[in-house]
Order: structure tokens, then C-alpha cells, then sequence
């Protein structure tokens, strides 16, 4: 098992390696540059002495290795858009704020939703399936801006109860955490009510049941276990997905969080940012790989990953 | 083992009367259209994309009003008798442009879903099967085409690409999208890939992708429909997306998410410009979802009666 | 985030644009006929608070920005945003202040000034006792040391075009003189004087600028590159002083004692929220979580003045126009450029796109702008509403233009079979809008099918910069009061708007209005210059100026908004703050 996870680990670092190479070829293959964001066109003299202080005028594979030898001393270097700021205190700054907002979001709508998964399964074709079918249905469709700026209307200017945005207090959280949950809450509760229906009808279900086993015992011991494993993936990808943030959760309630470098870094052609939360992403997301595939081990037992075989 | 000798067995001849099938023979597809057929919510999800496709042909020239004609009188009103489901700002009829809309994005959610979906679960299905090092490759690939932002790629697909069709589209869209599905499919056969079918099948010397295909697929299918449902929305907004980069409908045409998104910024004052394209799109997804649980009811063998 | 490039591009580095300008390009507004004046908003705004003895005790202003500043570093920042911040908490030589509706230039930390005789030769002569936020003094060395920093190549000051007018900067930006051979050197502590390489009649426009505020050697060396990134890697010598920095969260400032002129300030703190989408700044004004706000469509003009908010528009310096590539086969052709400008109708163009809340354009230089004490458009009249009169007293239409133009170029009679793209750098639905109006109208007025793209910014620039295009559609805010500043951009060479006109009589023009000293002699150069441009060749077709839709919460007072002053929020103050 040990020799399986230090492959895996050199895996991450191929993987991580191959996309900061990717990312830094494709990004200056996006047509324009830091500058662009400058109000008129720049004298070439003003333009020329920028690339030099920051070495965008030496041909690309120089920087490119440049990009990669700091890269592997952990230096993601400085933001060309906001001079004088580290790319890595940037993420290690925004993240948490990021995370927080997401992480308890995730948290609600992962309760909310496989609760409600359970119920929509086991009431099938009844009024708790037609409802968790409805809710599904809103929180996908509805979408984030037309949620967030309601509840804006609603509590900031009509009632007065919230800050219509802003950050660094409790009540600050309620509402982007109430918007971004609700995405969870419908992919959960779909995707938990499909898989659970899949496991009632298997075997060991009938089985359990002819022993005579409670319902409940049954729903927990048996059936909600073998249907978490899709939930087990999604949640993953959400994880992850916290931590890099909503761009328009965060844009709407003025949350400094990373999604907004995140993206705003591309249109900027602020190069060491996208590049700094692309490859903070990217090790994000091959860690969780590992975990889930951990997971899956743990989940079902039946179920072997390694190199080997 | 006891020899037995041969003269202690007697033909008995055959049953016939025990041999004949009670039942006519019901083909598989025939078995799945009459369950699904019993489904009530599965036949009202058809009649309802049934005439959604038909208000989408249709529609655009019933109200009377051609979808791009400006109305400098008729700015951004009310649904009424003139214009029934109202204007948008440059007075155009919402009715002609919703159902003009309608054209491309239920194209373009019904096919990206269905692209996104075949890729992901062949990659999937693939990867979770073969295990080991193709598991190993396949997985890290994956990675890399997720980490990389999505931004990025469509940018350069909109330069790379100069034409701005349909197909340029969906490329665009499904570029990625198949990631997800091939991570849940990768999950849920890891753990179909121990079951005794799947080992009877290989015995047989069934050949893998048949495998995949014929028994493995079919097992996961409950969450596949899922994740198509949850797709076609995701394609029909992402349109809107992508035309900020310049890939999306080409103007004067327009789109589902496109209508949506330019009624954002006024929805306080003019929800109904708003309220018609977003009810579209959840009434499209309503139908898939519908028809997805009759579907799933339907394909699912252990439910046959 | 999309049009929040686009945006940031067009208001831009300058030192002269009010926050409002910087948010919305949005929304398409409707008509308004009769916009109320600005005392009579005033004065309906105060009607709706209890009435008040005086300012509030407790002096605050809550305001918000529409993205974070890129740095406090007057020599590297290359937003616009962060401008506001710099003249709220430092002080040049010089602030433009308003006198009622006229723009004048009043002593900052100059206390007075003078030229000689060419206008070369420019000395300024500091206050007495002017200090530092942290109470050091503020030395005429600092000014030296903060203009070599920005022209030293090493810096790489991206606004350091502002220096352009000083002796020797072209040949310090390219490395080839030190920079203490700049035009620029401290007589005494007090005095400083700076050389120009010609006259530059709007140099004390100019002078406004950020890049003419002085900087603290030993805090610069102190903080390094990272000086300017956070609160405390700053130091200013303004009205206010930066308190935190909250980055992409919030901004605040506090009244700085140490400041020569605080005894009239009132306010105690600026709080700016950082808030980059639009419907948020409306639900926060609305609420009452900000005190100031800008919006962009008619509906909210109307909702918020209902609501009793004091509503205070006006006139900025930003021209929305189609420009058209003198390269292309047909746009080479004047009269095909010429039918597409006058094909649409600005007044109407206005009302439908822009809710008439901006202003139908009569000529590229923008209303604002003023040539010492006269109003340059007042004096140069609509040129477009003249051609387009001109074009019908000879009884004749736009689409006649075309077709002697098609005629010209031997491409038959049949407009709708001729190949016509517009690119927008602009994704926003404003832009769209405006795409598939003159869409439709080109499809009547003219009979061409045209064809629209939609690029961001970077996309669109950077096809406009290799010239592949047609004709395009951007806006542009100017930097500083004068004319010269937005005629300029046409001048033969210049890569600004990359049209490939040109034309040796307006270079020459243009060129000698610039440097003429004499009011009346340089506005007539500008107009005879303008009239080159849009008359004669038609290189750009001017659709409409921009009006900022700004609002205050009833209790606000001692704001102004005339274009290009950068006084800020030293004059701010409320009274009658909570008395509803």
C-alpha cells in the first residue's frame, strides 16, 4: 500500500507539472498582455521597459523554465495586475474565505440533500419524490443571480435584517451560504434518490428484509451505504470546488475569496495568477482523486485500485 | 463417485405440454416502451417536449412579429394581447424570441448532454474496467483536462476555430463537460467490475467493450440519467457563457440563455423577460427529469414483470 | 467580470474620473425629456430629511468601488480605481476644483506658481510647514525623486506617458540618458522647477495627475516591491489617510491631521465597500449601506428619485463611436464611411440604447471639455447633425452615399450583397444592444446586411491592433481637459485606435493648436482639426457622450461632479444622517 501511494504521489507531480506546462503555453496564446487592461495603447518604449521588468520580453521557453524552476521551489511568483503581491499570499489569504463560505454551504446541502434523497426513494412516485423532483428542478434552473439578488431585495432592503453584502461577520454568511447551497441540495438529493433506488432492489436488500430486519436499520446499514458512491465522486469535485470558489456568489456579496482571481486573472492575462490558482487547483483535485479512490476502497470493499494488477 | 449402471435410467420422453410458452415472446426494447408507457409522468414528459418542439418550429411565427424586429414604441412591455409574453428593450417580441431561442438551445442542451454523456461513460467505463495502468493513465489525463480552466481552452477554441456554427459549439461545450460523467461511470463500475455477471461474462470470453456496453452500462444507467438531466440545463446556460467569448448564437439570433442573461440586469423592474426564457428551460429539464425516472423504471430488468 | 475590463479600460489610469463613471456601461435606459436640475434634486432631497441644524456630529461617508485597486504605488498602479484612493490621501502641486459649473485649477501643495515667457519653464514654491501623514516634512526633493522614479525605465511605470512633456524623458524612457536628466530639479527645499521640451499649454491640466504627487524615498526603499501592496506599505501626504486594506473587501480612510488644509475637512471616514456587480451597489444604496451610488438605467433614475435620494447627473468625458479601418477595401472608400455615419439617427440611437440618458454626439471631442473659458462643442457646433442636414438640403439620403461609393469601387448597386462586420469589444448586454440596433438600422436606412462579433476586450483589441477588421465600436474616456488630449489619438502613426488614417494637414494642425498659447487661435485649430476628421474623411463616426446617473442619500453634502476635478471627498460631509 505504501509503494501504491508514493507512485500516486509521483503521479500528482507529473500531473501538476504537465498542467502548469499546458496552462502556461495556452495563456500566452491568449492574445494580449498585463498591459491590455491600460486605458489607451501604450508607447512601445513604455510597453518594452514593462516586459523587461518582469521578463515577458525573453522568448517564451526561457520564461517558461524560468516559470518552472521557481515553480518547483514553491515560488509562484509575483501578480503582474497587482504589483507588489505575492500569487502564493493571495491563495493562502482568499482561499479560507472561500472555503468557509463553501464548506458550510457544502456542509447544509449535503444534510438537506441526502435527507431529502432518502425520503424521494423511499416515498417514490408519492408527494415527497414530486417535491424533492420540484426543488431539483429550482435549484438548478433558478439561477444564481436571480437567487442572490431576491434575497438581497428581500433582506437587506425590504426587511433590513442583513448586510446586502460584505465580509468579516456571522450574518455576512447567511446568504451566499443559503444561495450556494442550494445547488448541493439538488444534486444530492437526485443523485442519492437514483442510487438508493438502484440498491433497494438488489438481493442482500430482500434479504435483509426477510430476516426482518427494521426499515431504518436496513436504510442505514445497507442500502444508504452502497449508494453513496456517486455521491462520493460529486462530493469530491465539490471539495475542491470550495476552495476555488463562485465567482458569482462571491462577485454578488462581496466576499474577497479566490474566485475572483481565479478568473479575472485569465481576462487580465495576469499570467503568474492563473497560473498560481490554476496549479493550486489542479493539487486540489489530484489529492481528492486519491481520497476517493481511498474512499471507494472503504465504501465497498469489493472494490481494488492499485498499479498492480 | 458411484458408477451407476446404465440400465437403471428409462426414457421418459419429452413433456411437450410443459414446454409451451404461456406468454408471446416480448423483445427487450418492446418489454422497456411498455412499462414506460404505463408510467403517466413519463407520458407527460413526451406530450410536454412534443410541443415544446413544436412552439420551437412553430412559434417564431405565429405572434406576428418577426424575432429581431426593433419597435422603438413598444420598449420593454408588459405581456399583453399585442405581445404576449411582452418586449424586451429594443422592443423586440418576446414570444418570437423565445421560441426562436428555444431552436438552438434545446439542440444544443439535449445534444451536449448526450455527447458529454457516450464519452464519459466509454472513457469511464474503460478506465474503471481495464483497471491498473490504463486506470492509472486514463485517470491522470482526466485530471489534467479538468485542472486546466475552462476558460482558457474556450478562448483559444473560439481563435483557433474561426467558424462559429453549431458543431464549433458543442465542441466547445462538451470539451469538458464529459469529465464528470466519466468520474461517476469510473466509480460506479469499479464496484460492478467485482459482481458475478460481469465475471460470467468474461468466462463467456465476451469481449470487453461488450461488456461495457451490454452489461455494465445498462447498471449504471440510473445515474446517467441523472447526470444527463442535470446536464441539459448546465448546456443551456453555459451558451450564454460561452457567447461572451464570442463562440456563442451569432446575433440577431438568440438563445434560451442568452435571453436570460440579458434580462438579468433588469429582472427588478421587467421579471417577465426574465420569468418566460427561465421557465423554458426548467420546463425542458422538468420533462428530461420526468422522463428520465420513467426511463430508469422502464430499462431497470429487475423491475419486469 | 467581462465588462469589468472593458470598463476599467475605458475610464482608465485617469486621474479625472468620478467613481460612477467607472461602473456601468450596462443597462439600455428610456427616455426622460425633462431630467430635473441639480438644485432641484438638491432641494427635493432635503425635503425628505427632518430639517437640521447643521453637519452631523459624527462625520462618516460610506461609499464603495467598483473593483479592487491594483496598487497604492502612484508609479506602477495601472488602474483606475486606485486613483481614487490616491487623491483622497496624497496632494500634488495642484488640484482642478470646480467653481460652480467652471473647472479651475487651485494650489495644492503649490501655494503659487509661474511660467516664463515660452511656457517652458515652469517653478512652483511649496507651502510652508507641509507635512507627511506620519509628520515628517514634505520636501520639493520628494517631488524630484517620486518623477525620476516613474521615468526610470526600471520602474516601468505604465502612466508614464504623463511625463512626455518634460525635457529629456523620451531618451531616459529608452535608456539612453540617467534620469537625473530629467527636466525636473529642487531649487530649495520649497521650490521646485520643472522643464518642458516645448510649451505645453495644458501642462497645469495635466499636472493633476497622480504622477505629479510627490513620494518618500525611504519608504519606497523600505517596502521594496512591495510598497503600495498593502496598507501599511504606504505612506500619504492628502486630506485622508489609508487606515486598512482589506484586499477585494474594503478600503478605510481617516481624516489625516497632519494634513496642511484639514481644518476644512469634515469628514472623520471614508469607507469603501469593494462591490463589482452592479445589482449589489443598487441593493446597497438602497438599503442604505452605501451613501452614494451610480446607476444605468432609466428605471432606477426613477426608483430612486421616488425613494426621496438626491439625484445629481452629469456630463463625463467618455465618447461611445464606431471607428472604421481605412485599410479595408470598402471602408477606404470616404463616402461608404461616410453613409454609415450618417445613417443613424443620434438622438434616436440614444433614447433606444441608452434610455436617452447619455448625449446624442455632434463631434468626437466630448461636451465637457472646455478651451480655457469657452465650451470647445458649444463652439464647434454638432457636425453631425450639420452633415446630416447638409445630406438632406441636397435632397439626398445615406443609402445615395453608399451607392455612389459602391458605384466607385465597382461593386454594383445591390447593398445587401456587400460583406460588412462590426466588432464590438464588449460582451455586455448594453453592447449587444447597441450591436443588433445599428444592426437593424443599417438593414433599413442602407440595405446592408451587417455582421456582428463580439469579442472580449483583449480578443477584439489586439484584431483591431493587426487591422483585422472592418469597423469597430469602442468608448474613450479623456485624461484631462483639452481638447488635444482625444484629437490626438488621430494623429498619422499613433497606434491608439488603429484606424490607418493619415492625413499631414490635421497632423499639422493638430500640432500647432497643441502648442499654441493664444485661447481663441488653439480652439480654432481643434475645430479646423475636428472638421478634418469627422467632415472631411469620416475616420470615426461618434455616436453618444456618456452622462453619469449619480445618486446621494439625502443626507449627503458638499459634493461636486464637475468632469476632470480631482478634489474627491475632501468636501464631503452629511447632515441629517438617521434623522428619518
Amino acid at each position: 500500500m505504501t509503494r501504491y501511494v508514493i507512485k500516486r504521489v509521483f503521479y500528482m507531480l507529473l500531473t501538476l507539472a504537465i498542467v502548469a506546462t499546458l496552462t502556461f503555453f495556452m495563456m500566452h496564446s491568449i492574445p494580449g498582455d498585463p498591459l491590455g487592461g491600460m486605458a489607451r495603447e501604450l508607447p512601445e518604449q513604455t510597453k518594452a521597459n514593462y516586459y523587461a521588468k518582469y521578463g515577458l520580453d525573453k522568448p517564451l521557453t526561457e520564461q517558461y523554465l524560468i516559470y518552472m524552476k521557481n515553480l518547483a521551489r514553491g515560488d509562484l511568483g509575483e501578480s503582474l495586475l497587482y504589483p507588489g503581491r505575492s500569487v502564493t499570499d493571495t491563495i493562502t489569504s482568499t482561499s479560507p474565505v472561500s472555503g468557509l463560505a463553501g464548506g458550510i454551504a457544502l456542509v447544509i446541502g449535503l444534510i438537506i440533500g441526502i435527507a431529502m434523497g432518502i425520503l424521494a426513494a423511499l416515498y417514490k412516485n408519492k408527494w415527497p419524490d414530486y417535491i424533492v423532483m420540484v426543488v431539483a428542478i429550482i435549484g438548478i434552473t433558478v439561477p444564481v443571480f436571480v437567487m442572490a439578488s431576491l434575497m438581497q431585495y428581500l433582506f437587506s432592503v425590504k426587511l433590513k435584517w442583513l448586510p446586502s453584502s460584505g465580509w468579516g461577520e456571522p450574518k455576512h454568511l447567511i446568504m451566499p451560504v443559503i444561495v450556494l447551497s442550494f445547488s448541493t441540495i439538488a444534486t444530492y438529493a437526485r443523485y442519492i434518490k437514483s442510487s438508493m433506488l438502484d440498491v433497494l432492489d438488489q438481493d442482500y436488500v430482500l434479504t435483509a428484509r426477510a430476516k426482518g430486519l427494521s426499515e431504518r436499520l436496513i436504510v442505514w446499514r445497507h442500502v444508504l451505504r452502497n449508494s453513496l458512491l456517486p455521491a462520493v465522486t460529486i462530493l469530491s469535485g465539490r471539495i475542491v470546488g470550495i476552495f476555488t470558489g463562485s465567482f458569482i456568489v462571491e462577485k454578488m456579496f462581496s466576499i474577497p475569496g479566490i474566485g475572483f482571481y481565479y478568473i479575472s486573472s485569465i481576462n487580465n492575462n495576469d499570467y503568474s495568477m492563473t497560473l498560481g490558482t490554476t496549479v493550486f487547483y489542479a493539487g486540489l483535485f489530484v489529492v481528492m482523486q486519491l481520497v476517493v479512490d481511498f474512499v471507494y476502497m472503504l465504501v465497498d470493499p469489493r472494490i481494488r485500485i492499485s498499479d498492480a494488477d | 463417485m458411484q458408477n451407476i449402471p446404465k440400465e437403471k435410467f428409462t426414457i421418459v420422453g419429452i413433456d411437450k405440454g410443459a414446454e409451451v410458452i404461456a406468454r408471446p415472446h416480448v423483445s427487450y426494447m418492446k418489454d422497456v416502451w411498455r412499462r414506460f408507457r404505463k408510467n403517466k409522468l413519463a407520458i407527460v414528459a413526451l406530450i410536454l417536449l412534443v410541443l415544446l418542439s413544436f412552439f420551437v418550429i412553430f412559434g417564431p411565427s405565429i405572434s406576428g412579429y418577426a424575432f429581431e424586429e426593433v419597435d422603438p414604441g413598444a420598449r420593454n412591455a408588459s405581456p399583453s394581447a399585442e405581445h404576449w409574453f411582452g418586449t424586451d428593450s429594443l422592443g423586440r417580441d418576446l414570444f418570437a424570441r423565445v421560441w426562436q431561442g428555444g431552436r438552438v438551445s434545446l439542440i444544443i442542451g439535449f445534444l451536449g448532454a448526450i455527447v458529454s454523456a457516450v464519452v464519459g461513460c466509454l472513457y469511464g467505463g474503460v478506465s474503471a474496467y481495464f483497471g491498473g495502468k490504463v486506470d492509472t493513465i486514463m485517470m491522470r489525463v482526466l485530471e489534467i483536462v479538468i485542472s486546466i480552466p475552462y476558460l482558457i481552452i474556450v478562448i483559444l477554441f473560439s481563435i483557433v476555430l474561426q467558424s462559429k456554427g453549431l458543431f464549433t459549439l458543442i465542441l466547445a461545450m462538451t470539451i469538458t463537460g464529459w469529465c464528470g460523467t466519466a468520474r461517476l461511470v469510473r466509480g460506479q463500475m469499479l464496484q460492478l467490475k467485482s459482481q458475478e455477471y460481469v465475471l460470467a461474462a468474461q468466462a463467456l470470453g465476451v469481449s470487453p467493450l461488450r461488456i461495457i456496453i451490454r452489461h455494465m452500462i445498462p447498471n449504471t444507467l440510473s445515474v446517467i440519467i441523472v447526470n444527463i438531466t442535470f446536464a441539459i440545463p448546465n448546456y443551456i446556460f453555459s451558451e450564454a457563457f460561452l457567447s461572451y467569448i464570442g463562440l456563442g448564437v451569432q446575433s440577431p439570433n438568440t438563445s434560451w440563455g442568452a435571453l436570460a442573461s440579458s434580462a438579468q440586469a433588469q429582472f427588478m423592474f421587467y421579471p417577465f423577460q426574465l420569468f418566460f426564457p427561465a421557465i423554458m428551460i426548467a420546463i425542458t429539464m422538468l420533462a428530461f427529469t420526468m422522463m428520465g425516472d420513467g426511463l430508469r423504471d422502464a430499462l431497470d430488468p429487475r423491475l419486469r414483470k | 467580470m467581462k465588462k469589468k475590463r472593458f470598463l476599467a479600460l475605458l475610464m482608465a489610469a485617469a486621474m479625472c474620473l468620478s467613481l460612477a463613471a467607472c461602473s456601468k456601461d450596462e443597462e439600455p435606459p428610456k427616455d426622460d425629456p425633462d431630467q430635473p436640475s441639480d438644485s432641484q434634486d438638491k432641494d427635493q432631497g432635503k425635503d425628505n430629511v427632518e430639517p437640521t441644524s447643521g453637519p452631523d456630529a459624527d462625520q462618516y461617508f460610506n461609499t464603495y468601488m467598483g473593483a479592487e485597486p491594483s496598487t497604492l504605488d502612484i508609479s506602477r498602479r495601472m488602474d483606475a480605481y486606485s486613483s481614487y484612493i490616491m487623491m483622497n490621501t496624497m496632494e500634488g502641486l495642484v488640484r482642478s476644483a470646480a467653481e460652480g459649473e467652471d473647472l479651475v485649477v487651485t494650489p495644492g501643495e503649490a501655494e503659487s506658481w509661474e511660467s516664463n515667457e515660452e511656457g517652458t519653464v515652469w517653478t512652483f514654491h511649496l507651502r510652508d510647514g507641509l507635512k507627511w501623514q506620519d509628520g515628517e516634512p514634505v520636501t520639493a526633493e520628494q517631488y524630484v525623486y517620486s518623477l525620476q522614479r516613474s521615468a526610470d525605465p526600471n520602474t516601468a511605470c505604465p502612466n508614464s506617458f504623463f511625463l512626455e512633456p518634460l525635457l529629456n524623458y523620451p531618451e531616459i524612457a529608452a535608456g539612453t540618458k540617467p534620469v537625473t536628466d530629467l527636466g525636473v530639479k529642487a531649487v530649495d527645499d520649497k521650490t521646485l522647477e520643472i522643464t518642458l521640451s516645448a510649451p505645453k499649454p495644458s501642462f497645469l491640466q495635466m499636472l493633476g495627475s497622480t504622477l505629479y504627487y510627490p513620494q518618500r524615498k525611504d519608504i519606497v526603499e523600505k517596502y521594496g516591491e512591495q510598497f503600495g501592496s498593502e496598507a501599511e506599505a504606504y505612506i500619504g501626504n492628502g486630506p485622508f489617510k489609508v487606515e486598512s486594506w482589506a484586499h477585494n473587501s474594503s478600503i478605510v480612510l481617516v481624516k489625516n491631521d497632519n494634513y496642511w488644509n484639514a481644518g476644512e475637512i469634515k469628514l472623520q471616514k471614508i469607507d469603501f465597500a469593494i462591490m463589482t456587480d452592479e445589482s449589489t451597489v443598487n441593493n446597497a444604496f438602497e438599503s442604505g449601506q452605501i451613501d452614494a451610488c451610480t446607476v444605468s438605467t432609466k428605471d432606477f433614475v426613477d426608483r430612486f428619485q421616488s425613494a426621496g435620494k438626491t439625484y445629481d447627473p452629469y456630463m463625463n468625458n467618455n465618447m461611445a463611436f464606431n471607428f472604421f479601418n481605412l485599410k479595408d477595401p470598402l471602408f477606404a472608400n470616404v463616402n461608404i464611411r461616410k453613409a454609415f455615419t450618417l445613417a443613424v439617427d443620434r438622438a434616436a440611437f440614444n433614447d433606444i440604447c441608452y434610455d436617452g440618458m447619455r448625449a446624442p454626439a455632434g463631434g468626437f471631442v466630448v461636451d465637457s471639455m472646455t478651451v480655457g473659458e469657452t465650451n470647445y462643442r458649444e463652439a464647434a457646433g454638432d457636425m453631425i447633425k450639420e452633415m446630416q442636414d447638409e445630406l438632406k438640403a441636397n435632397n439626398q439620403t445615406p443609402k445615395d452615399l453608399l451607392l455612389q461609393g459602391m458605384k466607385e469601387l465597382n461593386l454594383g448597386d445591390d447593398p445587401s450583397t456587400l460583406d460588412v462586420t462590426f466588432s464590438f469589444g464588449s460582451t455586455s448586454n448594453l453592447t449587444k444592444n447597441i450591436g443588433e440596433y445599428v444592426q437593424q438600422i443599417y438593414k433599413s436606412e442602407l440595405g446592408v446586411d451587417v455582421e456582428l462579433t463580439f469579442n472580449d476586450w483583449g480578443i477584439f483589441n489586439s484584431n483591431v491592433q493587426s487591422g483585422n477588421y472592418q469597423a469597430g465600436f469602442m468608448s474613450w474616456g479623456a485624461y484631462y481637459n483639452d481638447p488635444y488630449d482625444t484629437l490626438s489619438l488621430f494623429l498619422t502613426g499613433s497606434t491608439a485606435i488603429n484606424t490607418g488614417w493619415a492625413n499631414s494637414k490635421f497632423d499639422e494642425t493638430i500640432k500647432a493648436a497643441g502648442s499654441q498659447l493664444d485661447e481663441k487661435d488653439r480652439l480654432q485649430g481643434y475645430i479646423d482639426a475636428e472638421t478634418i476628421l469627422i467632415k472631411e474623411d469620416c475616420v470615426v463616426s461618434p455616436m453618444a457622450t456618456n452622462q453619469v446617473q449619480q445618486f446621494y442619500q439625502p443626507y449627503m453634502r458638499g459634493y461636486t461632479n464637475v468632469p476632470y476635478t480631482d478634489t474627491s471627498y475632501m468636501f464631503y460631509y452629511t447632515e441629517g444622517r438617521g434623522a428619518n
